[in-house]
């Protein structure tokens, strides 16, 4: 589904060269749980932003789903993120003056879905991660688990296959955090979505299929 | 969309009230000050009764004689308007009236001043004035130099209190005239028709005025359709061009050598200050003075720019957002402009509210005679496409600014 | 401390480019408001050179146009007007003129002489209009008859136009250089001044002193035009009804002619609205756009100090105090206010050079950049105070925590 070849990552600012990301390369196959971990600075969460077309490599290709997607201009990246791929922050990344609902139906204003078919999927979505009693409501008032449980809604509402978490946790209490977990897991399982997820935590990576270890930009086994 | 847009843009200017009142406030303020100017200008140019006929009806204003060193500007004269003005092919009603002046007239000791025009009889036909009682002088009256008259109803208020005008009398210029009709206020912006008190033209003291070419009358030409007003032109051009200057007085010794005029619209009289006797001045004085308004715009759309594009850098990590989801540039920036247009058009509505209280206060102060300024369809209409533009230039810039915006550093928080 | 935030101002630029824009936006406008308005209001502290109450102006249809030739029949029909008004019993005394004070229309003599540009306003009286207005001679002499039958056409003027035209020589007997042969004007005809008036401004009380020149006009004599005007000065105490009174005997001696009388003194007041209004207009125009100024640079500094919230805790935590943190926040604004003032003085007191006819000095410039840099200052200080009582009330520990 997602292949990465040599894939490298430089900022340049002024006089300043960063190396994020150097020489990987990763493949993930269709439905797999994927946990990408590794110290501050190691480069986990712009390993993410590239799979996920918000960050060009400056070498070596990404291809999704069978496509190179290297030469995309901007409006045809935009396209593919709207399609294939869902997001979910550690900061949750709501909308504060949207609400619940609102939030959940961003992803299909940019597919041109109408007005009916969006509420409907949006309700569906909700549903499926148990908060279709608050969907009036606006994230600040909101707990931080439900916050997160409405930014998956928003990620799986277009039915995407794969899903991208940046330490979808990392703002949670242990107890919600589970929850979130065992949700994303869900997801994995019954609807088949391919999930990558950054994460701190030993004991969530330990319930995935597969862990990618990052040390200064290159992949550690 | 649209639903989506306007709750969005709603929570969003409530969440920050006091940006959103600021803004508001400088676009309205902004506003007031537009249409209160497109309110004059509709009031001075707009087509109003009395003049019913405008878009098919030119004037003669002026004339202008020129000659080694020596020139005399001034209203037409009569002997001008007699030989080039007379029966122009296409005209269906030709008029010819002095300019309004100020004359005195006392009533129990005190002067009372009133402006005083003095018109031929067709001009009653050329433009409907709304009679309150009685009616116009004729030709007749006009030929028989009859001292008649024909007054406004604050004229008639001022002289006689609360009873009725027709048949009072009034004393002018050491004549006393018997009044035969009373008409509504026209306001003073309305050049052409404006006055307080209307005489025959024959009962001027002197008739110095039929020998001149400069001197201090205008015409009111109305033709059958809007075709036949470039043959008027042309045709009174011809018939200037074709006057013997040779049997003009002058002052000792000089000669004039060249007499200009011409048959146009109000408008393109007042766009001849500025742009001389170009063809296309009307349209260029608009153009003109749109400009003006545009810049006059720039202050405020610049603090608009500032708030808008600091209230776009706060929502930074919901453009990252929205980019994540596939969102592109063009529609995020048409997402912003949309924002900043229904702000625009908020504030429009309140200037506009504003502007007509300020219009309204204007027609009291009387500061303007018989001024009956108003926000019309018209100047509604201007007001609201101000609007519109101001919102499109203020919202444009941040829009595009933030719409470049890199998803990630977007997310992070903005460019640092 | 200074030197601390000039660096972070520097740094800064690009931010406060905008406003430092708006900020010189405001200050031009404010400074054409201030020149305006201190040009008028010292013109209106200027002698006048004239006493215009208790005086009448009578305006008089004439069945000829000034321009041509006046017949005899004109002059004696204005001789007999004038004496029939001398005889009223509250007319004290009386003079014909062209043109007076106030009233909108002027005749111009320009002359290019030697590479200067001799120009100036004028207009013609008889003799008895010395003591109707009440005009001071402060060299030379009025009008008198030793003047008829000469072969020049005596003059009186102003200062400014003995200054224009003789620098600083005496102007008393000098002739008026003018071009050689001007428009047929025969070389007899010159005009020599015979005196100097303290001051004569025909214009509206804010109008500035100009050159300006009265000739003498003499109805006894054949040559000359019959002017359009008699000025009368009335008896003090003269009651209103009066005007009618005099409107009526001159329409009784002169059948042929039409009149119209007027207090000088309503002319006076109508020449001042004529300009007091649209200045009016304009300084409410330059309040609004100040006033969006205001706003606008009160939410843009508001939203700086609630974007560097953790900067502020920071310095509150290293000392200081609510205070100092205010005062930066203030003195921040001030150093971009003086940037944008002095490019704003820069292209003003260039001012000068392109109005014309030196009716802005160098020291008028001056003064309205002075008051604008006020001005901008005290708004700019204004719209920073709560701003900076805000920065003040920033509590470190949360500020720190801050996200």
């Amino acid at each position: 589904m997602i292949r990465l070849e040599n894939v490298e990552k430089v900022y340049r600012t002024d006089r300043i060269e960063t190396i994020a990301l150097s020489n990987v390369s990763l493949d993930v196959a269709e439905g797999e749980f994927v946990s990408i971990m590794g110290p501050s600075g190691s480069g986990k969460s712009t390993l993410l932003h590239v799979m996920g077309l918000l960050d060009a490599p400056t070498k070596g290709s990404v291809t999704l789903n069978g496509r190179k997607v290297g030469s995309y201009s901007d409006a045809a990246l935009a396209k593919v993120r709207n399609a294939e791929l869902g997001f979910v922050f550690q900061t949750f990344h709501l909308v504060p003056d949207l609400s619940v609902l609102d939030n959940v139906e961003v992803p299909l204003l940019y597919r041109g879905t109408g007005a009916k078919e969006r509420r409907k999927r949006a309700e569906a979505a909700l549903e499926r991660v148990g908060l279709s009693a608050r969907t009036r409501h606006f994230p600040s008032q909101l707990s931080g688990g439900q916050q997160q449980r409405v930014a998956i809604a928003r990620a799986i509402v277009g039915a995407p296959r794969i899903l991208l978490a940046d330490e979808p946790t990392g703002n949670l209490d242990s107890a919600m955090g589970d929850e979130i977990l065992a949700l994303i897991e869900d997801l994995n399982t019954r609807e088949r979505c391919t999930v990558v997820m950054v994460t701190h935590d030993e004991r969530q990576a330990a319930k995935t299929h597969r862990t990618v270890r990052l040390f200064d930009g290159r992949p550690v086994s | 969309m649209l639903g989506h847009t306007l709750r969005s843009t709603w929570r969003v200017l409530m969440r920050r009230k006091f940006f959103t009142v600021v803004s508001l406030f400088g676009v309205a303020l902004t506003l007031v000050v537009l249409v209160v100017a497109a309110a004059l200008f509709d009031h001075s140019f707009g087509p109003h009764p009395p003049e019913v006929h405008a878009d098919r009806s030119l004037g003669i204003f002026g004339a202008r004689l020129s000659g080694e060193g020596w020139t005399t500007t001034g209203g037409a004269g009569g002997r001008l308007l007699e030989t080039c003005a007379r029966a122009l092919p296409g005209a269906e009603i030709t008029s010819f009236y002095s300019a309004q002046d100020q004359e005195v007239t006392y009533r129990g000791g005190e002067r009372v001043s009133l402006w005083v025009k003095r018109t031929d009889g067709a001009f009653w036909r050329a433009l409907r004035f709304r009679f309150l009682e009685g009616g116009p002088f004729t030709d007749a009256d006009d030929a028989a130099a009859n001292a008649v008259a024909v007054v406004n109803d604050a004229t008639r208020m001022r002289l006689f209190g609360d009873g009725p005008g027709v048949g009072k009398t009034l004393r002018l210029d050491g004549r006393t005239f018997t009044i035969v009709g009373v008409v509504e206020d026209v306001p003073f912006l309305r050049n052409v028709p404006f006055s307080d008190v209307w005489l025959p033209a024959r009962t001027a003291r002197s008739d110095a005025e039929s020998r001149k070419l400069v001197g201090d009358m205008k015409a009111l030409i109305v033709a059958r359709s809007r075709e036949d007003l470039p043959g008027i032109r042309e045709e009174y051009r011809r018939r200037l061009a074709a006057v013997d200057l040779a049997t003009v007085d002058a002052p000792a010794g000089a000669r004039f050598d060249r007499l200009e005029s011409e048959a146009e619209t109000f408008l393109e009289k007042a766009a001849s200050d500025l742009f001389g006797r170009n063809p296309h001045r009307a349209p260029l004085l608009v153009a003109f003075l749109s400009v003006l308004a545009v810049a006059f715009m720039a202050l405020p759309a610049l603090n608009l720019v500032n708030l808008a594009l600091s209230r776009i850098l706060e929502r930074s990590s919901e453009i990252g957002v929205r980019k994540a989801f596939g969102a592109t540039r063009g529609r995020l920036v048409l997402q912003f402009v949309a924002e900043n247009l229904v702000l625009s058009l908020a504030g429009g509505a309140v200037g506009l509210v504003l502007a007509a209280g300020v219009l309204a206060a204007v027609n009291r102060s009387g500061l303007i005679p018989y001024a009956q300024l108003g926000v019309n369809a018209r100047v509604f209409l201007y007001g609201l496409l101000a609007s519109c533009v101001f919102g499109v230039l203020s919202g444009a810039l941040p829009a595009l600014r933030m719409s470049r915006l890199h998803p990630v550093e977007a997310l992070r928080g903005g460019p640092r | 401390m200074t030197r601390h935030l000039l660096r972070l101002a520097w740094n800064r630029r690009r931010a406060h480019l905008l406003v430092g824009l708006e900020i010189l936006v405001s200050f031009l406008i404010v400074f054409v408001v201030a020149v305006l308005a201190l040009k008028t209001f010292g013109n209106a502290t200027e002698p006048v050179g004239f006493s215009p109450g208790n005086v009448t102006v009578v305006g008089v249809g004439l069945k000829r146009d000034a321009l041509e030739e006046a017949a005899g029949e004109d002059r004696e029909r204005m001789k007999r007007a004038l004496e029939a008004v001398r005889r009223l019993d509250g007319v004290e005394v009386a003079a014909a003129a062209f043109l007076v004070p106030y009233h909108q229309g002027s005749a111009i003599s320009a002359h290019p002489v030697d590479g200067r540009r001799i120009e100036y306003a004028f207009t013609e009286v008889t003799d008895e209009y010395l003591d109707v207005m009440k005009l001071q001679i402060v060299a030379g002499r009025w009008f008198s008859r030793e003047d008829d039958g000469r072969t020049y056409r005596p003059a009186v003027v102003t200062r400014e136009l003995a200054r224009m035209a003789f620098g600083d020589a005496d102007p008393v007997g000098k002739d008026i250089p003018e071009e050689a042969g001007a428009s047929g004007e025969p070389a007899s005809r010159r005009r020599r001044v015979v005196g100097v008036l303290a001051a004569y401004r025909d214009g509206s009380d804010y109008s500035t002193p100009g050159p300006f020149a009265i000739f003498r006009t003499d109805l006894g004599s054949p040559e000359g035009g019959v002017p359009s005007r008699i000025v009368l000065r009335l008896r003090p105490g003269t009651s209103r009804a009066f005007e009618e009174t005099l409107v009526r005997t001159l329409e009784a001696t002169v059948r042929e002619w039409s009149f119209t009388a007027e207090p000088l003194e309503v002319a006076r007041e109508a020449a001042a609205r004529r300009w007091l209004v649209p200045m009016l207009a304009a300084a409410i125009v330059a309040g609004f756009l100040m006033l969006l100024v205001a706003l606008g640079l009160t939410g843009v500094l508001w939203q700086n100090v609630t974007r560097r919230t953790r900067e502020i805790g920071l310095r509150r935590a290293t000392g200081a105090t609510g205070r100092q943190v205010a005062a930066q926040v203030v003195m921040e604004v001030w150093i971009v206010t003086a940037l944008a003032v002095l490019v704003g003085c820069a292209v003003a007191l260039q001012a000068p050079l392109f109005v014309p006819g030196g009716l802005l000095t160098a020291g008028d410039a001056l003064s309205g950049a002075a008051l604008a840099a006020l001005a901008l200052f005290a708004l700019t200080g204004l719209c920073a105070a709560y701003p900076g009582w805000l920065a003040a009330r920033v509590d470190p520990s949360e500020a720190l925590r801050y996200e």
